[in-house]
């Protein structure tokens, strides 16, 4: 079974149709994103590993198949977006000690590989990992159930589980998964050396507006992922910066319109309270973002204007979506 | 009929009524219904300059009742309810002008209710605990009421002017820019008064004088008195109207 641990949520369950692929991830990258971006296709699941904005790993699941990593599954995920534009696509954001055990659980060295746990001494496995202060990623699970525990520096720092996927801190549920009839063991681990700051960045390896633009043009043409741009045309990686900026250049630009002077400050403090300007494109923190302005806005202007302010915001923001 | 009025309580000294209070006070009614439901109706920054335009009607129509003149305590206490009102109006301007700098809001509509209402309970009580004031001592309370009503209500046209150049280019700036006019009658009303108050040339002294003997040098300076009360009427009548106007105004504007 195969799970993915819910963190702050920046989307959840977009129509893929709608994904500008290079300017989502061109996002992520301006953001000093940690987290991942998942897309949900018809039978498999590209998964986007990111810490600090750096794309570090991508990981490819297709249903009863091997699953593949980095480049491969880049080029995979690309392909089968393309061809299947029903899927959603959903992004969540974690603290950095997260992300990177979530690396460890898509490219860790197998330590334990399916172990069943009655056949294991699973505490002298937790003792080890304390000792050796491994980060790692052990994934407990059966047919029907699966649990992770997410290790840093030999010290548990999350659990989640297939009925509540969110992080929490309680291992009650794992446990119950543990003793459960036929239940077994994955535990990966990434080494000391590779903390987040030396692994690579795939951004740099692929020119993805590139990869994705050929994509586009011809769907049945297998896609390679296609060397990143030199560093004298690296301006094609641009867009996507230059569109969010100029999505918060147009909305300032709106709530100059309609509130004067102090609607750009005002826009700004809203925004700083609803986590930044990366979470307007997650419908909720728009809508959050808009509740506030309207506090704010209420001395400055009348409600027909506040409403006309709220509904030429939201069109901006759809309109970049 | 007469067997009920007889269990009223006794009019010691009846109120003189004159037209131009009458109207004046049916103004500042007008006034303080529309600033009571704005108070309601809108952002909090709103309730506190509300709340005290709601006040100075409270008191200048209790000065209209049979009564005023007969229970010294109560009239102390209206006079005291004056002052408050321009207090927590100052403070809503203050706030205001706060939230254009800082754009930020606190606090809650209902403490602002609450704060008014506990403060002129400490009031009350603290003239009910103390001597029944004397006229001489009433005439004390007008003055300070006047006196922080006219210095308050300067600082409000500067507070009112900061406030529209930081709105400057919003909706809403011209109707703010009206209680710059408001406050403009006020410290002429207010400041007209505490003006005959302090050279004892004002109602009161003279109705005291009546009693005392003591000689007064009014007749000397009838011209500059007499300017006075016109400005005094005048300006006290177009606080009210200006008052309702700027609400009605703003009201327009927000609505």
């Amino acid at each position: 079974m195969f799970i993915l641990p819910k963190g702050t949520p920046l989307a959840e369950n977009v129509p893929t149709s709608r994904i500008d692929l290079p300017v989502v991830l061109g996002k992520f990258r301006n953001s000093n994103f940690n987290g991942y971006a998942k897309f949900g296709l018809s039978a498999a699941t590209g998964v986007f590993l990111y810490i600090e904005g750096r794309l570090i790993s991508v990981f490819f699941q297709p249903e009863g198949n091997n699953s593949r990593q980095d480049l491969d599954a880049m080029q995979a995920t690309i392909e089968n977006l393309v061809l299947n534009r029903d899927g959603d696509f959903s992004a969540y954001r974690f603290s950095k000690e997260i992300a990177f055990a979530l690396l460890a659980m898509f490219r860790g060295e197998l330590i334990l590989n399916a172990q069943e746990m009655k056949l294991i001494d699973f505490k002298a496995v937790l003792e080890k990992i304390k000792a050796e202060r491994m980060n790692a990623c052990l994934k407990i699970y059966t047919e029907n159930r699966a649990g992770l525990i997410f290790y840093r520096d030999g010290a548990p720092i999350g659990f989640c589980h297939d009925s509540a996927q969110e992080i929490g801190l309680s291992q009650t549920e794992i446990q119950k998964i543990a003793v459960l009839p036929g239940a077994r063991i994955d535990v990966r681990v990434i080494k000391d050396s590779e903390d987040g700051a030396t692994l690579v960045d795939l951004n740099d390896l692929v020119d993805i507006s590139k990869v994705w633009s050929v994509a586009k043009e011809n769907v049945f043409t297998t896609v390679s992922a296609a060397p990143a741009a030199s560093p004298a045309t690296t301006i094609s990686a641009e867009p996507a910066k230059t569109d969010l900026a100029g999505l918060q250049s147009d909305l300032s630009n709106v709530a100059f319109k309609y509130l004067g002077k102090l609607g750009r400050p005002l826009l700004e403090k809203e925004l700083a309270k609803i986590g930044g300007f990366e979470g307007i494109l997650v419908p909720e923190k728009l809508e959050e973002l808009l509740a506030g302005l309207e506090n704010g806005s209420k001395l400055l202007t009348n409600l027909a204007k506040i409403r006309q302010m709220q509904d030429a915001m939201r069109d901006e923001v759809a309109r970049y979506r | 009929m007469d067997s009920i009025l007889s269990l009223l309580p006794k009019i010691y000294n009846p109120v003189d009524y004159d037209a131009f209070s009458v109207i004046q006070t049916i103004f500042w009614f007008i006034a303080a219904a529309i600033s009571f439901y704005f108070s309601f109706k809108i952002a909090r920054l709103w309730t506190s300059i509300s709340v005290g335009f709601f006040l100075i009607f409270w008191s200048q129509a209790y000065m209209l009742n049979p009564y005023a003149h007969s229970y010294n305590k109560m009239a102390a206490i209206h006079y005291v309810i004056g002052a408050i009102a321009i207090l927590v109006i100052s403070h809503g301007f203050q706030e205001y002008y706060i939230f254009t700098r800082t754009l930020e809001i606190t606090g809650r509509k209902y403490l602002v209710y609450l704060t008014t209402i506990g403060v002129i309970a400490v009031a009350s009580v603290l003239i009910t605990i103390n001597p029944k004031p004397t006229l001489q001592v009433l005439r004390n309370y007008k003055i300070m009421e006047n006196s922080i009503w006219f210095f308050l209500a300067m600082l409000n046209i500067f507070m009112v002017w900061k406030i529209f150049n930081e709105l400057r280019d919003s909706f809403v700036a011209k109707g703010v820019l009206c209680f710059a006019i408001v406050f403009f009658f006020i410290v002429l009303w207010k400041g007209s008064e505490l003006y005959l108050q302090i050279y004892q040339w004002d109602k009161d002294w003279m109705d005291i004088i009546d009693f005392s003997g003591e000689a007064t040098d009014a007749a000397k300076y009838a011209t500059r008195i007499n300017v006075a009360q016109i400005i005094n009427r005048y300006s006290a009548l177009m606080s009210g109207i200006s008052v309702a106007g700027a609400f009605s105004y703003l009201f327009k504007l927000l609505r």
